[in-house]
């Protein structure tokens, strides 16, 4: 996909900045308007309705700094009963140019500009202090409010990422993504500490519902030039849909890692199924007219989220764990928060807590 | 400028609001000041409370009396999305601008319209059922934002039961659940469910769970053999009520019993020692 901007604003603070200046290389005949803060952006967001909004902010570009907690806790986590895999997040940016049906950020961001925080040493010089805290390994993802990867070449940020994790203690820099822009990774050694993990999904929901994002084999060829050049790989097939015809379309997606990937290859897989905040599927619907992934059968849970019934999961759960198990028996595996039910029907042990997911997730690193 | 009305005032103000503002049923007179329209401007006819709630607004013709009721109070925080249509009635036989009202009226008038306008615009079908106060705006409002579309056959439901607000909701998000993801339209619904529908007479519960299967087989399915197995524990529990969580994410069980006696205790404790009674419990809260 070749990303283009409409507007890109450079906050003043940032101007001298490396990735500034990367931006300004790759686009040499754009104007990049310099700012004082986000006021000056926002008359650019069409608010005439949710899909607008969402719509004009992807095709801003603005460059700042990150000013708040640098280390988060992933938001994904939902309260009570249902365990996480205990995943830490740093926000070098936020917002996506993807567009996927179902993503979240739809119906979370308020002022959905793409941005992109260029004060680097800063975060460094945050994540030194909590490698140092800290006493077990820890993983710290980029991906959770943007693609880990959409942006890389134009911004070439992430080599930076992945030498500075290099030398970490204990900390692992997780790259979540559903883009093969690795060109700028090859030429880094990660030193074991860096793992870059694939959204996956059938390529008929690949090509249907996750626009913009790089094509299923793309994304593999991606994965297999990464594990020649040392890195880690771990694949997410999160959400999992259930429709007419599931089960035939995630039979072929495991047909192909199996062809493609050997028992032991792959760091870890991540499960999830469909879950959606309140909101989330009315906009996803003016915005996708005529998706039916929110028309199947769902609760909400405690944590409101909509979930699949639990019976449905059930079903889902244990036809992908039987795949899985006959592609790579060992291979680590957690489900996105699910409850210690799940666990004990899933999963050869119920973890004690959050950092025992972790530690399970990390096997193969260690 | 003088004029006559031969009509008697309070006629005129108690048929108005019979006519006018059936969603908010009958309301006190006394306050209610009148208020003509002559050559395009308005005058009061009789003494103008502070804190007037209501107006009648008359064009006074000798040969044509027209009349019309505005909520005064409501052109501030307390309009109802309903009074649009009795403003709009205004409008149109006045011959008025939604802005000459703005100005004369205020930013509230202005306001619900921007929010509530949009059910002006609905089918004729929906608009009466506004009217009629059988649908919520707050429901139109949920479909707008939530990307269903109208539908015929939501516009039948609601016309035979009279459903609550949740029930409303209920039904067009079950319903419009199952005809999405079947790729029905209302008719072919219809002709394939309306003999179910009428069965029911208007019982709104029989209503319910019919689109709760329609929309969800696998939760009512096993929701069913769940709620089986709630009542055998409840008989061997010989309780009073078990709460269980029918969304079946939890499998919490809250038992209530009613002990008046030692003898009452002394059963229960018997009762829970039943060996058959752990298989039960066990298929609950296992599954």
């Amino acid at each position: 996909m070749s990303v283009r901007f409409e507007h890109i604003f450079i906050d003043r603070e940032v101007s001298d900045l490396r990735i500034p200046n990367n931006v300004r290389d790759y686009f040499p005949k754009q104007t990049l308007v310099e700012v004082d803060g986000f006021e000056a952006i926002k008359k650019f967001i069409d608010r005439r309705d949710s899909k607008s909004i969402i719509n004009s902010g992807k095709k801003l570009l603005y460059l700042n700094n990150y000013k708040g907690d640098v280390i988060k806790y992933c938001p994904a986590k939902s309260p009570g009963e249902y365990l996480c895999c205990d995943l830490h997040t740093i926000n070098l940016m936020s917002n996506c140019v993807f567009n996927c049906a179902y993503c979240i950020l739809q119906a979370c961001l308020t002022n959905p500009v793409m941005q992109v925080h260029c004060n680097l040493d800063h975060i460094f010089a945050e994540l030194d202090k909590f490698d140092n805290s800290v006493n077990q390994p820890i993983r710290i993802c980029t991906g959770e409010v943007a693609d880990s990867l959409a942006l890389d070449n134009l911004l070439n940020q992430n080599k930076y990422l992945v030498k500075y994790f290099a030398e970490c203690r204990h900390l692992y820099l997780e790259l979540k993504t559903k883009s093969a822009a690795i060109e700028n990774l090859l030429d880094v050694d990660p030193k074991g500490r860096t793992v870059v993990s694939f959204s996956l999904n059938p390529k008929a929901i690949v090509s249907k519902i996750e626009l913009h994002t790089s094509a299923l084999t793309e994304r593999l060829s991606a994965a297999r030039r990464l594990i020649s050049a040392g890195y880690h790989v771990a694949f997410n097939i999160d959400p999992v849909l259930y429709y007419d015809g599931w089960k035939r379309d995630y039979i072929e997606l495991f047909d192909t890692l199996k062809e493609q990937f050997k028992p032991g290859e792959i760091a870890w897989m991540h499960l999830g199924l469909l879950r959606y905040i309140p909101g989330l599927a009315g906009i996803a619907r003016q915005r996708f007219p005529g998706i039916k992934i929110f028309d199947q059968e769902f609760v909400q849970g405690p944590d409101r989220k909509y979930r699949y019934p639990k019976p449905i999961r059930d079903e889902i759960y244990a036809f992908l764990y039987e795949n899985l198990q006959d592609w790579d028996a060992n291979m680590p595996r957690y489900s996105c928060v699910e409850k210690a039910s799940h666990w004990k029907k899933f999963h050869p042990h119920i973890p004690e807590n959050t950092a025992q997911v972790n530690k399970q997730v990390l096997q193969r690193l260690d | 400028m003088q004029f006559q009305i031969q009509k008697d005032i309070q006629d005129i103000k108690n048929s108005a609001l019979q006519q006018f503002f059936p969603w908010r049923g009958q309301r006190h007179l006394h306050h209610l000041p009148a208020v003509a329209h002559i050559n395009e401007q308005f005058f009061w006819l009789d003494s103008f409370n502070e804190h007037p709630k209501t107006i009648l607004v008359l064009q006074s013709s000798l040969d044509e009396l027209i009349v019309h009721l505005l909520e005064l109070y409501a052109w501030d925080e307390l309009l109802v999305p309903q009074d649009l249509f009795s403003i709009r009635k205004l409008i149109e036989e006045f011959d008025l601008e939604w802005e000459a009202l703005y100005e004369y009226f205020g930013e509230g008038l202005r306001r619900l319209k921007s929010k509530w306008g949009f059910i002006l615009e609905l089918p004729e079908k929906y608009q009466n059922l506004v009217i009629k106060g059988a649908i919520e705006p707050g429901l139109l409002n949920y479909m707008l934002n939530n990307g269903f579309r109208w539908r015929d056959c939501y516009a039948e439901i609601l016309a035979e039961f009279h459903l609550s607000s949740s029930q409303q909701r209920d039904m067009v998000e079950s319903l419009g659940r199952y005809l999405r993801r079947e790729g029905f339209d209302s008719e072919t619904f219809k002709a394939r469910y309306n003999d179910v529908l009428e069965s029911f007479q208007g019982d709104r519960r029989e209503l319910m769970d019919f689109l709760h299967t329609l929309c969800s087989p696998k939760l009512m399915e096993y929701r069913a053999k769940r709620e089986k197995l709630i009542k055998t524990l409840q008989q061997k529990l010989q309780a009073n009520q078990i709460d269980w969580d029918r969304s079946l994410e939890s499998n919490d069980l809250r038992v209530n019993w009613n002990i008046k006696t030692l003898e009452d205790f002394k059963n229960l404790k018997k009762v829970l020692q039943s060996r058959d009674l752990d298989l039960v419990v066990e298929e609950i809260l296992e599954n």
